[in-house]
């Protein structure tokens, strides 16, 4: 995103949040799915790659999570995972699975959109641990689509709100198999990154 | 990436514009984004742009004029006038969904797509050009091509083939 670099310290302290908040996350996952789970971050990037959609397929299809956050600093925040990983969360917390993204029923989206919801608050938890700012989770969004579609709608989003985008490429794994890939996109605002690197000690946002 | 059945087709990224006489235009996966779509039949000439945002920032520089519905029109007519098109031109245009269709949007925070159709549909108005053809909205994303060979756009969702959505 234009305008977007940080330096290095600002870097490292965002990879330490994403770090803190995947931490939080897979131990909330354990309990949901009463397994533990365990989490790589085999990569951090600065923003969201203008390539990222080269990753996939044409139609390839896949989950997306939104939650928009506000309080003392506003953003928000997203997780994209391939359609089967969608599939899978379903099949563990349901019983029932969905064949294709025609056939979700409000059940099994819920299923996503509580997941979202675990995911993303434990990430704003992180951030509000680390910096004592009041950070609030509204209601989360979901999309199952051309994961290229959904990809554009979130870059086309945060670059309609001016927000910083970060990106972290993770993967959770649970002790019985189940494992869950995907891509987590910290969009604050330019404001709401900077409010949150004052609290730091790491200067005015670039 | 799976291959795009009949040839090699000019793929036009997020914030993109490109123009061509004979090989076939592809946006691909457009989401909230919208593909514009105009072509000149008597030159033979076809331009697409991948529409992100409904308008440029102000006093920012603008590296990709095709990523905003307000620089997006005058820069791709620009483009296919260099290719020898005229004044007539047919447009269509594609794209600016809601992929986000589960959950609530109290706040109307992820309405990109539809301010992107409005600003399309207000800067076609203002150059005083009607489109041929629409198809916008909805919560599925859209891959938009044009072949100029056949002077057919189509449009293809993850839930069904390509559907026709103009022949200029």
């Amino acid at each position: 995103m234009e305008g977007s670099a940080f330096t290095e310290l600002q870097q490292s302290a965002l990879a330490e949040i994403a770090n803190i908040g995947l931490g939080h996350a897979s131990t909330s996952l354990s309990e949901m799915f009463a397994s533990p789970f365990h989490m790589e971050i085999p990569r951090v990037v600065q923003t969201i790659a203008s390539d990222a959609a080269a990753d996939w397929g044409e139609m390839e299809e896949a989950v997306a999570v939104l939650v928009p956050f506000e309080g003392d600093a506003d953003g928000m925040l997203s997780f994209l995972m391939p359609f089967a990983c969608g599939q899978n969360l379903c099949a563990a917390l349901v019983g029932t699975s969905p064949a294709s993204s025609a056939e979700f029923s409000e059940l099994e989206a819920s299923v996503l959109l509580e997941f979202g919801n675990i995911l993303n608050s434990s990430f704003l938890r992180a951030i509000s641990d680390l910096t004592g700012l009041s950070l609030l989770a509204t209601p989360p969004m979901v999309g199952i689509d051309q994961a290229r579609s959904l990809l554009a709608s979130v870059t086309a989003q945060a670059e309609f709100n001016q927000t910083a985008a970060l990106t972290v490429e993770t993967a959770l794994v649970a002790d019985d198999g189940l494992s869950l890939r995907g891509s987590f996109y910290c969009m604050p605002s330019r404001a709401g990154l900077s409010t949150i690197f004052d609290r730091l000690g790491l200067g005015a946002a670039a | 990436m799976s291959a795009v059945a009949s040839g090699p087709d000019l793929l036009v990224g997020m914030g993109e514009s490109k123009v061509s006489k004979t090989q076939p235009l592809s946006a691909l996966g457009l989401g909230s984004c919208i593909g514009l779509l105009a072509y000149c039949p008597l030159s033979g000439v076809a331009g697409m742009a991948h529409i992100m945002l409904p308008e440029a920032f102000p006093n920012q520089p603008i590296p990709l004029p095709g990523k905003f519905a307000d620089t997006a029109l005058p820069h791709l007519l620009a483009e296919m006038r260099k290719l020898g098109a005229g004044q007539m031109l047919r447009v269509a245009y594609a794209g600016g969904a809601q992929v986000f269709q589960f959950g609530s949007d109290a706040g109307g925070r992820m309405n990109v797509g539809e301010r992107n159709a409005e600003a399309v549909a207000m800067h076609l108005s203002k150059a005083r050009m009607r489109a041929l053809a629409k198809d916008t909205g909805g919560s599925l994303g859209r891959t938009l091509r044009f072949d100029p060979a056949t002077r057919e756009a189509t449009v293809r969702t993850v839930r069904g083939p390509a559907a026709l959505l103009v022949k200029f």
